[in-house]
C-alpha cells in the first residue's frame, strides 16, 4: 500500500510521514503539483493526500487533471481553508473525502484506511476493518483471528453495514435488502439480528450505532 | 477610477447634438423644398398673367390672325432682368404663326383654356414654361389657338435660395439656442454628483457624521444610500474591533500558556515530567486549534449573515447529513442519538452553511458537556405561526436559569475548567438572529440542557 502525500508544510510533511511512518505505513512526500505529476507518472500510488494550497498550481488543478485523464486513485484533500463550502467543490471535482487543518493524525490515518478499504474491498474478496475480517467467498469472519460463528442473517446484515460504512441505513433499507417481499420481516426482527451481531462482535472495531428516528450506522473504529 | 470612464456630460450634449443635426437635416430637406416651391408659384403667377395678357390680344380680323404682342405683358417678365423669355404662338390649324420656333410641348398637351406649367430644356437652358389656349369661333379660323411663354430660372433660383438661407440661418439659430440649453440643463443637474464627491473627498476616514442631503429630492435617494452604507460599514467595523480585541485576547493567553509550558519543558531532564508536560502540552494546543476553529467560524457566519440573499433549505436532509457526521465521529462513545422529525419536506429560507454550522456547535456542545451515556435528541417540529421549532436535549448537567443568559455570550465561559472556546453559542447566536430567529436555553426532560431554536419558515 502506497500513499503519495503533496504538501508544501514541511513541518505538517515531516510529522506525517513520521506518523504513518510509525503505524506501518510509510508515505512518499512532494511538495509541489509538477513534482507530484512527475512522480506519478513514474510510480504507481494506491491513493493521494492532496493539500489544497500549493506553490505553483493548486490541489484542485491536479485533482481535476487526474479525474480528466480518468484516473480513479483515491484522493483524500486537505486543505487550511475554514470555508465549508470547498467541500463542495472538492467533492464535486471527485476528491473521495475531505479534511481540514490541522488535522488529528489519528484521524487522517483511519479515513486513509476508510478509503483504502474501500478501494480493496472492490478489487478483493477479503474486507480488512481494524482486527475484523470479513473473507466474503468463503463468508467467514474473524476478529483478532479468532472465527466468529454468524447465521445467514447476521452474516448478511454484517455484509450490509461493511458495504455501507459510515452511511446511514434506515430499517427499510435493511428489510429491503435482507428479505424478500414474501418473507415476514417485522422491524423487530431486524432489531433482534442486529442485538445477536453486536454481540458476538462486541470484541471488534466494528461498531453499529443505532439513531432513534433514523436508521443505523456502522463505522470502523481503528 | 477604471478604464472604461466616460463622461455623462458629454455623451448627453453629444446625443442631443447628434438628434439635432438630424432634425436640422430633416427641417433643411422641408425649407428647400417649400423655399423651391414658393418661388416656382411666384414667378409662374407672373408667367401666366403675362399670358394671358397676349392671349386676349389675338383676334381674327379678315379671317386672318391678329395678334398685338403686348409689350407691356413681357415687360412683366423684366421683373427677372437676368432671365431670357421665350415665347411662341400656334394658330387654329398647328401652324408657326409667331416667336420662337420649335418651343417645346408638354406631352399630350390637349389645349385648353386652362394654364398647364412645366419644365423643359429649350435651347440647352432649363426653363419654365406656361401653355395656355384660346378657342376662336370665326367662320374663317374655328379652332385653338396656342400659346407658349417660357422663362429662364436664374431669379426663381435666387428667389428659392433667399427663402431657403434666410430659413435656414434661423433655424440653425434655435438649434444653437437649444444646444446651449441642454448644455447649462445637464451641467446643472450633474453639479450635485461633483458637490457630493467633492463632500465624500474632503471627508477624515473617521468622520462619523452622515453626509448632509442637499434640498433636492432626485438626490436624496443617493445620499440616503450612501449613509446607509456608511453606516453599515461603521457597525461591522465596530463589532470588529470588539471582535478583535477579545479574540486577541483568547488567542495571546492560550500562546502564553503553550510558549510557558514549551519553556519549562525545554528545561526538564526527567523523561516522564517531559511527556507529561507534553501532553498537557498537546491539550493547550488542542484548546488553542479549537478556538482558531471557531473564531473562523464565528468570522464566516457573521459575514454571511451579512452578505448572503436567503435561499430554501431542506432542513430534514441538513439535520440527517449533520447527524450522521456527528454519530460517525462518535460511533466509539456510548452516546445515543435519536431524532424526531415531525414533519417532511420542511423548508425554510436561509443560509444553508451557516445554520449547519450553527446546530453542528449545538450538537458538539450537547456532546462535550454531556456525560458518557448521554442521551442526545433532535427534534424538528413546525410550530404554531409558520415557526420551525428545532430542538437539541442532552442529558447533560444543563445549565442553572440565571446563567442562561450569560452562556450565549461571547468568550463567556460558565466554568473554568471547560474546554470550550467560548463562541459556540455566539455563533449560533449570531446565525439564528440572521434567520430572523430565536434561541432560547432550558431545561430537557432528562434534567440536562434543552436548547430550543425558532426560525420562520415563510419568506418574510
Amino acid at each position: 500500500m502506497r500513499i503519495l502525500l503533496i504538501e508544501d508544510n514541511e513541518a505538517l510533511a515531516d510529522a506525517t510521514q513520521e506518523y504513518f511512518r510509525q503505524i506501518g505505513h510509510p508515505l512518499d512526500w512532494t511538495v509541489s503539483v509538477e513534482m507530484a505529476e512527475r512522480t506519478l507518472s513514474w510510480d504507481d500510488f494506491d491513493m493521494l493526500i492532496l493539500d489544497i494550497n500549493l506553490p505553483g498550481r493548486s490541489g484542485y488543478q491536479l485533482l481535476q487533471s487526474l479525474r480528466q485523464k480518468g484516473k480513479t486513485i483515491p484522493v483524500l484533500i486537505l486543505t487550511a481553508r475554514a470555508e465549508i463550502d470547498d467541500r463542495v467543490s472538492a467533492l464535486d471535482l471527485g476528491a473521495d473525502d475531505y479534511l481540514v487543518k490541522p488535522v488529528d493524525f489519528r484521524e487522517l490515518a483511519a479515513r486513509c484506511r476508510a478509503l483504502l478499504r474501500r478501494e480493496r474491498g472492490a478489487a478483493s474478496n477479503t474486507m480488512v476493518c481494524g482486527n475484523l475480517v470479513f473473507d466474503m467467498a468463503r463468508q467467514e469472519i474473524t476478529v483478532n483471528d479468532q472465527p466468529i460463528e454468524l447465521r445467514l442473517r447476521e452474516l448478511q446484515l454484517l455484509e450490509l453495514f461493511l458495504k455501507n460504512l459510515d452511511r446511514v441505513l434506515t430499517k427499510e433499507d435493511i428489510a429491503n435488502k435482507l428479505y424478500t417481499f414474501d418473507e415476514a420481516n417485522t422491524p423487530n426482527a431486524i432489531e433482534q439480528t442486529l442485538t445477536r451481531l453486536r454481540k458476538k462482535l462486541s470484541d471488534s472495531s466494528l461498531h453499529i450505532k443505532t439513531i432513534r428516528g433514523l436508521g443505523y450506522l456502522g463505522h470502523i473504529d481503528d | 477610477m477604471t478604464k472604461t470612464v466616460y463622461s455623462l456630460q458629454q455623451q448627453l450634449i453629444t446625443r442631443t447634438g447628434l438628434l439635432m443635426l438630424i432634425v436640422f437635416l430633416i427641417l433643411s430637406a422641408g425649407v428647400w423644398d417649400y423655399a423651391r416651391r414658393a418661388a416656382d408659384l411666384s414667378y409662374n403667377r407672373l408667367l401666366n398673367s403675362a399670358s394671358l395678357s397676349i392671349i386676349e390680344r389675338i383676334s381674327v380680323q379678315d379671317s386672318q390672325i391678329d395678334l398685338d404682342l403686348p409689350y407691356a405683358a413681357l415687360s412683366m417678365l423684366e421683373l427677372a432682368p437676368d432671365d431670357k423669355v421665350y415665347y411662341e404662338v400656334i394658330d387654329h390649324r398647328g401652324q408657326h404663326l409667331t416667336g420662337y420656333t420649335k418651343t417645346p410641348s408638354p406631352t399630350n398637351y390637349h389645349p385648353n383654356s386652362e394654364p398647364i406649367f412645366y419644365t423643359a430644356t429649350y435651347k440647352g437652358e432649363a426653363v419654365s414654361w406656361v401653355i395656355q389656349s384660346k378657342r376662336l369661333i370665326a367662320p374663317t379660323a374655328n379652332g385653338w389657338v396656342v400659346i407658349k411663354l417660357g422663362q429662364t430660372k436664374n431669379a426663381r433660383h435666387e428667389l428659392s435660395d433667399e427663402i431657403f438661407f434666410s430659413s435656414l440661418a434661423t433655424l440653425s439659430g434655435i438649434l444653437l439656442l437649444t444646444l446651449l440649453m441642454v448644455w447649462l440643463g445637464v451641467r446643472r443637474a450633474l453639479q450635485p454628483l461633483s458637490i457630493i464627491s467633492e463632500n465624500l473627498k474632503s471627508r477624515s476616514p473617521n468622520d462619523r457624521r452622515p453626509l448632509k442631503t442637499p434640498a433636492i429630492r432626485e438626490v436624496t435617494p443617493l445620499i440616503d444610500a450612501i449613509n446607509n452604507y456608511q453606516q453599515q460599514l461603521l457597525n461591522n467595523l465596530q463589532t470588529m474591533k470588539v471582535f478583535i480585541a477579545d479574540a486577541s485576547h483568547q488567542i495571546r493567553s492560550s500562546l502564553g500558556g503553550i510558549q510557558g509550558q514549551l519553556d519549562v519543558t525545554l528545561q526538564a531532564s526527567d523523561i516522564d515530567d517531559i511527556r507529561s508536560r507534553l501532553v498537557n502540552i498537546r491539550q493547550q494546543h488542542k484548546k488553542l486549534t479549537r478556538l482558531t476553529n471557531q473564531l473562523l467560524a464565528h468570522a464566516l457566519v457573521t459575514h454571511r449573515s451579512d452578505s448572503m440573499e436567503p435561499q430554501s433549505i431542506a432542513v430534514n436532509p441538513l439535520v440527517e447529513e449533520l447527524l450522521t457526521e456527528i454519530v460517525r465521529d462518535h460511533a466509539h462513545t456510548q452516546i445515543d442519538f435519536s431524532y424526531t422529525a415531525e414533519a417532511d419536506n420542511i423548508r425554510i429560507p436561509g443560509d444553508k452553511v451557516s445554520l449547519k454550522e450553527a446546530l453542528k456547535n449545538l450538537l458538539e456542545n450537547a456532546v462535550r458537556y454531556g456525560p458518557e451515556n448521554n442521551q442526545i435528541d433532535i427534534i424538528l417540529r413546525p410550530g404554531d405561526a409558520n415557526m420551525l421549532e428545532i430542538i437539541i436535549d442532552d442529558s447533560g448537567p444543563g445549565i442553572p436559569a440565571h446563567q442562561r443568559r450569560q452562556a450565549v455570550q461571547r468568550f463567556s465561559r460558565l466554568s473554568a475548567d471547560a474546554s470550550g472556546s467560548g463562541l459556540g453559542l455566539a455563533i449560533v447566536e449570531t446565525v439564528i438572529q440572521a434567520h430572523q430567529g430565536s434561541l432560547k436555553l432550558d431545561r430537557s426532560p432528562s434534567g440536562g440542557l434543552r436548547v430550543v431554536i425558532r426560525i420562520p419558515g415563510a419568506r418574510l
